[in-house]
């Protein structure tokens, strides 16, 4: 077969080199240990792969189960065509949470200890059964565009007389893993910053997942209309944007309250780096977008829709990088003089575990049913050349007039 | 520091992407186009959806669901008026008539009233299209609908209507004799102006050279 370089673009040269990078570091990670491709150490054990690739990635995924429950359980067909796309973001996101697990874990071949040698008292053990049964839930659930593609439709049939419980249980589980998450941090409150402690951790952790959910079905469907002319309406996505923003208004009405009632605005002018860091989530993940969608012809066009999910994504990867990693930094470095930065091994396989997902994604968008089908049009191409105004007419030549689409 | 650094490099990558975005856009511009290429006129088409029911005065509905009809307004008129700067709908709740003039569009101060495609209670209107019409000539099929109707006499009232292979043939034979039209008119030359004899585009926006009279015609002709 020959490599034809002009196929070769900058996003797939780039992704070539990350995927190179994450395989090395693979090969150290499982030869050498986490020591050697890592800078975790006993006092900061849980570094960019549990901020980054589990607690962010889970919430990225969120967009499975809200629009599964919108259009299964509430019946708002107007939204179904965005199930399978989200549904599939869920699916890869999960199992790209899990290879992020199996690369933290000190001995990643005990994962399934979880689920043989219970402790029910312990928040990681929820998630840990959670995030396993919600994968298997996710993969029933994206079963059918796979049966489909290869028409097999007895087990098809099969499938989808199970979907409702499955999205019953899909969401089920969702409601309890996306909320512990949060609980994890709620062992450690002397440890983080006021701006991100709280006991309303899980409800936030809950509401914010909801919203960038959304926001990762939008930008999803924009970049595949750019890559493969796949996508959605853009009304739909507006009135998506639309539920985004609302609930993103909810999520900053209980963050402010919560805020208020703890006594944490009165940090607010301290100029600290934490400060900071809070300002810029806060206009990720709700000024920018506001005033994005807000933006007449703007708000309404694609690129402007993009633009809103798409802060609102950078805004959510803030506020769990400030939970898990920004608001213990000040502990460590105040009580021990230590501090973390994740090392080129960590940065290589995060990296390199988001590629893969785009790579999976941008090839199930290809070859199976993801997005809805195009219906097929003629396209009449009408002749321009010079004519007599009278005996103007259309060129019949069925080559280059007609086009089916 | 990790978030402000994970922060930092993904919004390098976005902005990478739009500087080969931006690059891409231009090169039009900005490079030697292939010879042949950079002085064809980008010629104009005509979108005609297969599931898409067309009524004779340029509207169209499709099937939702079974139990609903989607209506606008087809590429034909879009592109004679030369795009959509307004539009005025009937109200939720009103029973419109297949036939009836119920829809207004207009471009550049020149209107058009267009019918119903099918008969029955108006159930939604597109709020987005009215707020930014210039939807409807983007998209006329899909993120231009104009209204959504239930029908009330749904077999009758598509037997009335071209639909595929026939909608085709139709629209054709419509380029035809609007061209017809337009060469009447332009015996009053100033009226079409150059843009029929020029080898510019022999549609877009033509109905806005003409006079009030002529778009007059023009509905009464091709809109009934």
């Amino acid at each position: 077969m020959k490599l034809s370089l002009s196929r070769i673009t900058f996003w797939k040269a780039t992704a070539a080199v990350f995927l190179l990078g994450g395989l090395v570091t693979t090969i150290i990670r499982f030869g050498w240990g986490l020591g050697a491709s890592t800078n975790l150490s006993d006092m900061t054990p849980w570094g960019l792969w549990i901020g980054f690739d589990v607690v962010t990635g889970v919430g990225l995924a969120a967009g499975g189960f809200t629009l599964a429950g919108i259009v299964h359980i509430f019946h708002i067909k107007r939204f179904h065509p965005i199930v399978r796309p989200a549904i599939l973001t869920a699916f890869l996101g999960y199992c790209l949470v899990i290879v992020g697990l199996l690369f933290d874990l000190g001995r990643p071949w005990a994962i399934w200890h979880a689920l043989i040698y219970q402790n029910p008292h312990s928040v990681l053990f929820e998630v840990a059964m959670c995030v396993m049964t919600y994968t298997a839930v996710l993969a029933l659930e994206f079963s059918p565009v796979v049966l489909e593609r290869f028409r097999l439709q007895k087990i098809l049939k099969v499938v989808k007389a199970i979907t409702v419980p499955l999205i019953i249980l899909g969401i089920l589980l969702s409601m309890l893993h996306q909320s512990s998450l949060g609980s994890l941090y709620l062992i450690v409150p002397q440890k983080m910053h006021p701006y991100w402690y709280s006991p309303m951790l899980p409800v936030l952790f809950f509401v914010s997942a909801i919203s960038v959910g959304l926001g990762m079905t939008i930008v999803e469907s924009y970049l595949s209309a750019r890559a493969f002319q796949k996508t959605l309406e853009t009304p739909l996505l507006r009135d998506l944007a639309r539920i985004m923003i609302g609930v993103l208004l909810v999520y900053f009405m209980m963050r402010g309250i919560d805020l208020f009632r703890r006594d944490a605005l009165g940090y607010l002018l301290d100029g600290s780096f934490e400060t900071f860091m809070l300002y810029l989530e806060v206009a990720f993940m709700l000024v920018i977008p506001l005033l994005l969608f807000n933006i007449r012809d703007w708000g309404r066009s694609r690129q402007g829709l993009f633009f809103t999910a798409f802060s609102v994504v950078l805004g959510f990867i803030t506020n769990r990088l400030n939970v898990t990693m920004t608001s213990l930094e000040g502990y460590y470095r105040d009580n021990f003089g230590v501090s973390y930065f994740p090392g080129i091994g960590e940065l290589a396989i995060t990296i390199s575990i988001v590629t893969v997902g785009f790579v999976i994604f941008a090839l199930a968008v290809k070859y199976l049913p993801i997005f809805p089908h195009h219906e097929e049009e003629t396209v009449l191409r009408l002749d321009s050349a010079p004519a007599r105004a009278t005996s103007a007419s259309m060129h019949p030549s069925p080559a280059s007039e007609l086009r089916r689409h | 520091m990790v978030a402000l650094f994970v922060i930092l490099f993904v919004v390098t990558l976005l902005g990478v992407d739009l500087l080969i975005q931006a690059r891409s856009k231009q090169y039009p511009i900005m490079a030697a186009a292939p010879a042949g290429k950079a002085l064809a006129p980008e010629r104009e088409t005509l979108r005609i959806p297969k599931s898409v029911f067309f009524h004779p005065g340029h509207t169209w509905a499709r099937l939702q669901d079974g139990d609903s009809l989607e209506v606008g307004i087809d590429d034909f008129v879009q592109k004679a008026l030369g795009g959509i700067d307004r539009v005025l709908l009937p109200n939720v709740g009103d029973f419109v008539r297949q036939g009836d003039a119920v829809i207004t569009v207009g471009h550049a101060g020149k209107q058009l009233s267009l019918v119903a495609p099918a008969s029955g209670y108006v159930r939604a209107v597109n709020r987005d299209a009215v707020e930014n019409p210039g939807m409807v000539s983007e998209n006329p099929y899909r993120d231009g609908w104009l209204m959504m109707i239930e029908p009330a006499e749904l077999a009758r009232n598509l037997s009335m209507l071209h639909v595929a292979e026939n909608a085709v043939t139709w629209i054709k034979d419509e380029v035809k004799r609007f061209r017809e039209f337009l060469s009447a008119s332009a015996a009053e030359p100033a009226l079409v102006g150059e843009a029929m004899f020029d080898g510019g585009a022999p549609m877009a926006g033509v109905l806005e050279q003409l006079d009030d009279q002529h778009v007059h015609d023009f509905e009464q002709q091709f809109l009934r």
